[in-house]
């Protein structure tokens, strides 16, 4: 019976009006299609001047093409070569030049732009790591696995530094000096941050299909406080907007370096689509686990607030500018304004502290007030919006081509 | 005493309603903020490695 509901009301669908939210959608899908192109126009750099700060005694800077250059000094003497490469970190792609010597010696290099989480960029640069990848040479591994130390907290942002510079300093020694150039390190890196998350959703799952009442809430609990201490404390690695917004800018990371980002992001997508399950936000988002916790000490509960819908617009619009200035400037992360990295490795700017300080206070009393009122991937907002456009999509389908739906 | 009840109650609505507006007050001078800072290439970084760099040759 159930499975015969849906296409008696489906004719009785396709012929309903268009409602406001439904309109709205589709304008804020719009609107970000169209704040991608304004980011995609504006997003070609001229990095020359940059290139000839490495060699400031050439005479003349030869473009070998988009990303070598080769130094030219007085009588014609080649004084060394600057290549460039990208390779994704946690938040967006890095760019390094490298400036590298006719022997295949890296001399100097350079970050000369990055769409990275900018805290993990600032930890990089206090802690050095561009220094120890001078004066490696072009037959060295020049790999966190083996004669690079990543900088703690920030190890997809040095791996990203990493192989770019590794690439630079390969691809000049192969190309301009004929060097054998030892074959790149593409191993795969899967470890306790991947099986964790893999295990939190299959616990989930299991959950939601098989388990009811009071063993449903424990094990809930138990994938909470997982998620809390695990994605949260150790490897902090949460769902955040820069996600979201990496896939928008089709930043898509080397699946062999960032399966952790696959497998959040496939998972999501894929129990949302399929079942209309969020599994992650009531079942294991360390954030969400913090305020449950923060809650049980002050007896939080779902409590009335006044102008609600205010509320919920100003939320909505936050978004939609943190979304549109990200496609315009073609950077995930900056105006990425959660308070998961300030709560969980205590970086982020003085306003993300301050926040934080209030939505803890406000936990101690609100059922998540984080979630219900500020965060970007909650129901109200792009849980929301990619809950209407799949309705709009099917809507659209009925309409367009009613009898094969039927 | 069931007015003044839920006279307090309105109070405390009020408050929680204004902590949440200014949370989003403080969002959206993080993100202001962060556009203001954003500038292209980091020039800071590249002057820094490359002078050092020349500097100890």
């Amino acid at each position: 019976m159930s499975g015969q509901l849906p296409i008696l009301n489906q004719p009785k669908q396709s012929k309903r009006r268009w409602t406001t939210p439904e309109i709205l959608s589709i304008v804020v899908v719009i609107w970000f299609v169209i704040c991608w192109c304004v980011g995609r126009s504006g997003s070609d750099e001229n990095l020359d001047p940059f290139f000839q700060r490495a060699y400031p005694q050439a005479e003349r800077l030869d473009r070998i093409n988009d990303a070598m250059f080769r130094t030219v000094g007085s009588e014609d003497q080649v004084l060394g070569y600057v290549a460039t490469a990208t390779a994704s970190g946690y938040g967006g792609p890095v760019q390094v030049a490298v400036a590298v010597t006719t022997e295949g010696i890296i001399e100097s290099l350079a970050v000369v732009e990055h769409r990275e989480t900018p805290s993990f960029v600032e930890r990089v640069k206090r802690e050095k790591l561009l220094d120890q990848l001078v004066g490696k040479k072009y037959s060295d591994p020049v790999s966190l696995d083996a004669d690079v130390d990543a900088v703690s907290g920030a190890t997809f942002t040095s791996r990203a530094l990493t192989r770019s510079v590794a690439q630079s300093v390969r691809s000049v020694a192969s190309s301009q000096l004929s060097l054998e150039v030892p074959a790149a390190r593409k191993g795969i890196v899967f470890g306790l941050p991947e099986i964790v998350l893999i295990a939190l959703f299959a616990t989930a799952v299991v959950q939601r299909r098989f388990l009811k009442g009071k063993q449903r809430r424990v094990v809930r609990w138990i994938t909470m406080i997982v998620g809390l201490v695990s994605l949260g404390f150790v490897f902090n690695s949460p769902f955040v907007l820069t996600h979201i917004n990496m896939v928008l800018l089709g930043y898509w990371p080397d699946w062999r370096t960032h399966i952790y980002w696959y497998i959040l992001i496939g998972g999501l997508l894929m129990f949302k689509a399929r079942r209309d399950w969020n599994v992650y936000c009531y079942d294991f988002c360390p954030f969400g686990a913090a305020q449950d916790v923060i809650g049980l000490i002050g007896g939080a509960k779902p409590r009335r607030v006044e102008w609600k819908g205010l509320l919920l617009w100003l939320q909505r619009a936050l978004v939609v500018l943190a979304i549109s200035l990200a496609l315009i400037y073609r950077n995930p992360s900056f105006t990425s304004f959660e308070v998961f990295g300030t709560m969980f490795k205590l970086t982020g700017s003085n306003f993300q502290f301050v926040l934080l300080a209030i939505v803890v206070l406000l936990s101690l009393f609100l059922y998540r007030p984080w979630c219900r009122y500020l965060c970007p991937l909650h129901k109200n907002t792009m849980e929301g919006l990619f809950d209407r456009c799949r309705k709009n999509a099917k809507k659209l389908w009925l309409t367009v081509r009613p009898k094969q739906a039927a | 005493m069931a007015d003044r009840a839920s006279k307090a109650s309105g109070l405390i609505e009020t408050f929680w309603s204004l902590l949440l507006l200014g949370c989003m007050g403080l969002a959206l001078a993080h993100i202001v903020s962060s556009v203001q800072a954003q500038s292209g290439p980091d020039e800071e970084i590249i002057e820094r490695t490359f002078t050092t760099i020349r500097a100890e040759e």
